[in-house]
Formats: C-alpha cells, structure tokens, sequence
C-alpha cells in the first residue's frame, strides 16, 4: 500500500518532469503544430472537466462556454490592467468562474434534463451579452494586447491537474456519490447522499477548470472577443465528451484530441483530391455521425444517457 | 420502547388522500408487516416516513426525534432505510460500487484528503470497502462484488438493494415488496435472512408485502391498510380470519 501511494506521486512529478522538458524544445516544434497542439490540451481541460457535470453527475449543462469567457476575460483583466503573475491570474479567473457556477448551480440544479440545459444555456448566454457591454474589457471592440504567456508547460500542466483531479475525485467517496446522482437520484437520497450538495460541488469543480481553460487560451490568442463564447463553443465541448463516452476521463480526453486534430488533417483532402470546394466540414460531421451510430455509447464510454429521465 | 410514532399523518395528491389521519407506533426490534390492496398507500407511508412526500397534517418522530418534512437524506443518516418496490439501482455501476456508497454514509473524508490521496483517505476507503463487503457477504453476494449491477438476475438485484439498506447501518429498515418476482427458493432464502436481520443485527423492520407466505410466517404484528385508512391490526392469526380483511382483498360477497 506504501508503495502504490508514492509510486503515484513520484509519476507526478515525473509527469511535470517531462511537460517541463518538452517545453524547453517547443520553439523548434512548426508553429502550425505546435498551435494544434496547443489547443488540443485546452479542449482537454474543457472536455474533462465538463464531463464531470454532464457524464459523471448526469446533470445536462450547457453552459461551459460561458464558464470559459468568464475565466478568460477576468484573467486577461488581471493581467493587463494590474500585471499579475499569470498563475495567479490564472487561478483567479477559475475561481470567479466556479463562484458563478456556485450562484447558477443554486437556483438551477433543481431543474432537470432538457430544462436544465435551457437554463444553463441562457446564463452563457447572458454571461456573453455582459461581455458585449461591458467596457472595460473592450465591450463588441474585443480585447487586445493580452501579454502572451501560455505555452506548453502551462497549458500540459493544467491538463496533468485536470485529469489527475477528476481521477481522484472519481474514484473516491465524493465521486461516488456523484455517479449515484446520475444513476438514480431518488435511490441516492434514499442512501443518505446529499444530493444537492454535490451537484453543485461538480457545477463548481466543471466551472473552475472551464475558467483556467479559458485563461489560457486567452494568453495565447492574445485578443479576446464575445462572439468566441457563443452557445456553439459550449456544443463543441459537448460533441467531444459525447463522442469519447460520457463518464469515461480517457476516452473524452483522447476524443478532444481526435476533435481538434480532425479538422487540420483533413484540410489535406482538398490538396489531395484537387477540388474546388473544401469538402472538409463534410466529412468532419459524416464521420461524428458514423461514429455515433456504431458506438452509440461513445469510443470508451460504457454508460448511456437514458433517453428519457423518468 | 417505540421507535418510530407516526400520528394523525395525512398525505394528500391534490384531492386524494393517499393516506388520511393514520397512527402507527414501531417498537424497537418489531417485525411488522404492512398488507392491503393495490393502491392502498402502503408505499406512501414508507415515502412519507424517508421524507420523499411531505404530509399535509401530522407528526413523525423517530427515536424521540421530529423527522415530519424534512429531507431523505437527513432521515437516512438518523437511521432509517429502505429498499424500493421496482428496484432503484445503480445499474451502470459495480455492485461494490452500489453498496459502498451506502457503507460510507457515516464516514467524511474532506475534499483536500480526495484529491491529494492522503493515508487518510486510503484508511478510510479501505474501511468504507470492508463494510461494503459484510453487507455483501450477508445477503449472499460478495462473489458478484465486480459484477455491473444491471447484469444481476432479478432477485439478486432485490438482495443487493436489501445490501445497500443495511450498509448504512440504519435501526429501522423499510422493506417494500422484497419478495416480488422471487421463485419459491428465492422467497425462503428472503425470510431466513429478514429474520437474521431481525434476530442477529437487532434491527427493525417493517415489511410490505404481497405474498401472504411470507407476512404470516415472520411478522409479529400486521397492519392492514385500504383506501389510506387502517381497517386492521393484530397477529397474522388474528388478521387472517378479521371480516374486514377479507372484505378489502375479496370483495363484500365473500365475507357473507
């Protein structure tokens, strides 16, 4: 037992090791790639963690987008205005995001399902429309000159937590209880579970690490605009943890990686085949539709949504 | 001693009184068993005892305590369990899994201790997973334990819901139908084990159930409920022979 606890920290450590190192020779990695790759390990951050609300807890939220504009703008703010170190920055923009989650989660995590999913579309939505009016971060202008600070070693870093993280959390008492909410909430409460209570810790948890992701990707566009986090960025995250399988932390981390990579690589179609029309987008949705009928539960999902909450 | 008191509870759907003016006092180690006709609202009171309905009129208490209106999972730490009529798993889990969440209900590991696997979290895993095992080990299951919960043949899902209620070491355990859809072996199995939970972990149990086998063979006491209303009390013995029971499950012809 000794042995298995520090042989995981040792992989830790082992794992920051080899982030730290790969960053040393990232400035020889193309810039084409090395931007793929770095938006990769951002829609892993996203994906893991909104797989938590939505794959773990069984709660249907719409809202990740919003979580990752509100960790974004506060961040860059922070860093801009006042030139805070960026983790700080970093962790404060995920810290306002899981408090928004905290005051959404209240009133809504009574709701269910499809009403659920409304309710959290519309706070992203609303986050969004502030966005556009609020000034100080440049309003519909967008805001630029954001210092550039994310490379890989932070954004493989935050992605080494994240999944660390929901691991933890997942095989755990705490996450126990939050797959006994999604399973069956009435069974739960029978049990002694407070469900409330952890539906809208995994609201928070979703939330922080949807903030932190947003920092980063903001440090790296260094321009910021709220027309980035509309309602189909939220989607986008949704379609990567459905294709990888709800519930499953690898499968939907591999799956944001197939999904950010997919649609580079087939911009080699065009050049291949000669055409005219890029027929990129085209098969990018062919193949999520072929995937979801051969593996309706996801690459290495073993739950399925019910159809209907009863 | 009583245990459980309920007095004048009424719990109301709209119009209908699903259970009007009913008075029930459980006392410590009873076995009792609660019969009547479909619709009776026998389950209503087991949902109205966990806190899943709240009654229009009414009080509950339970070890001396006011439990009337407040939350299941409140009543489930006071000690009070229960299974479900059409079984409520956790079927896309492990039946390891099911029982553990039960098992851990009086344990609390901090957040802090989650995330960074402290000793202390293992310490605490490990016992939350020993008891589990017991529970398992009870009901007959423990070679299962890996199995997802939704493979399980029927009455074994009935035995590990009867698991996961013991798991949370309640005093007061509220059995609804746990005979339903179980083969006569099944079913003899199911009333030695009642029995056991009775006579070995002293707890208390109260019994809904619709085989007359089993109600007349291990209660002390039955209830008989129609249209929400008490109509009969006493021994099985006793109930068995009372007009009023054979009115309410026969028809009036077959009492004249």
């Amino acid at each position: 037992m000794e042995k298995i606890k520090n042989y995981r920290y040792l992989l830790f450590i082992l794992g920051v090791l080899i982030i730290y190192l790969i960053n040393l020779v990232s400035p020889h990695i193309n810039p084409y790639y090395f931007q793929i790759i770095i938006f990769a390990g951002i829609n892993i951050i996203l994906a893991v963690s909104l797989n938590v609300i939505n794959g773990l807890c069984g709660q249907f939220s719409l809202g990740h987008a919003g979580f990752m504009a509100v960790g974004a703008y506060f961040s860059s703010f922070l860093t801009f205005y006042y030139r805070i170190p960026f983790s700080l920055a970093l962790i404060c923009g995920g810290i306002l995001a899981g408090l928004i989650g905290l005051g959404v989660g209240i009133p809504t995590l009574r709701l269910r399902g499809d009403y659920l999913a409304i309710a959290t579309l519309g706070m992203g939505e609303i986050i969004r429309v502030i966005l556009f009016n609020l000034d100080i971060v440049g309003g519909a202008r967008g805001f630029p000159g954001i210092p550039k600070y994310t490379n890989f070693f932070w954004v493989y870093l935050v992605v080494l937590l994240v999944l660390v993280s929901s691991y933890n959390l997942l095989k755990s008492p705490q996450g126990r209880a939050i797959l006994s909410i999604r399973e069956d909430e009435i069974a739960s409460e029978a049990m002694g579970v407070d469900i409330t209570r952890f539906k809208i810790f995994a609201f928070i948890f979703g939330a922080f690490w949807a903030g932190i992701a947003g920092g980063l990707w903001a440090h790296y566009l260094q321009f910021l605009h709220p027309s980035s986090f509309t309602f189909m960025k939220s989607v986008e995250v949704l379609v990567m943890i459905v294709l990888g399988g709800l519930g499953s932390i690898s499968g939907v981390a591999i799956s944001a990686v197939l999904l950010t990579f997919l649609p580079e690589l087939l911009r080699y179609v065009k050049v291949i085949f000669n055409t005219t029309v890029d027929p990129r987008m085209v098969i990018y949705s062919l193949l999520l539709i072929l995937t979801m009928l051969l593996r309706p539960q996801g690459l290495l999902g073993s739950y399925r949504r019910k159809a209907r909450e009863q | 001693m009583s245990l459980l008191k309920l007095e004048d509870v009424t719990v109301a759907f709209g119009g209908l009184l699903a259970v009007s003016n009913f008075d029930l006092t459980v006392d410590d180690k009873e076995l009792l068993g609660l019969i009547g006709p479909n619709g009776a609202g026998k389950t209503t009171v087991f949902n109205v005892i966990t806190g899943f309905h709240i009654p229009v009129k009414g009080r509950i208490t339970f070890t001396n305590k006011d439990i009337t209106g407040k939350s299941p999972s409140y009543i489930a730490k006071l000690g009070i369990s229960r299974t479900f009529q059409n079984i409520r798993l956790f079927s896309n889990l492990t039946v390891l899994d099911n029982v553990m969440i039960a098992a851990q209900l009086h344990f609390n590991i901090p957040y802090l201790h989650t995330f960074l696997r402290t000793p202390l979290f293992y310490k605490i895993e490990e016992a939350i997973e020993k008891k589990a095992l017991n529970a398992l080990e009870l009901v007959g299951l423990k070679e299962v334990k890996d199995e997802i919960a939704k493979n399980l043949p029927y009455g074994d899902q009935r035995k590990l819901e009867i698991a996961r209620a013991i798991a949370t070491e309640p005093r007061l355990i509220l059995l609804d139908e746990p005979a339903a859809g179980m083969n006569p072996k099944e079913t003899e199995d199911l009333m030695k084990m009642i029995k056991f939970l009775r006579d070995e972990l002293d707890l208390t149990i109260i019994l809904i159930e619709h085989d007359m086998k089993v109600v007349m063979n291990i209660c002390e006491r039955v209830v008989v409920l129609n249209y929400g209303e008490i109509i009969a009390e006493g021994t099985p013995d006793e109930i068995k022979t009372k007009p009023e029971v054979l009115e309410a499950y026969l028809g009036s012809a077959a009492v004249g």
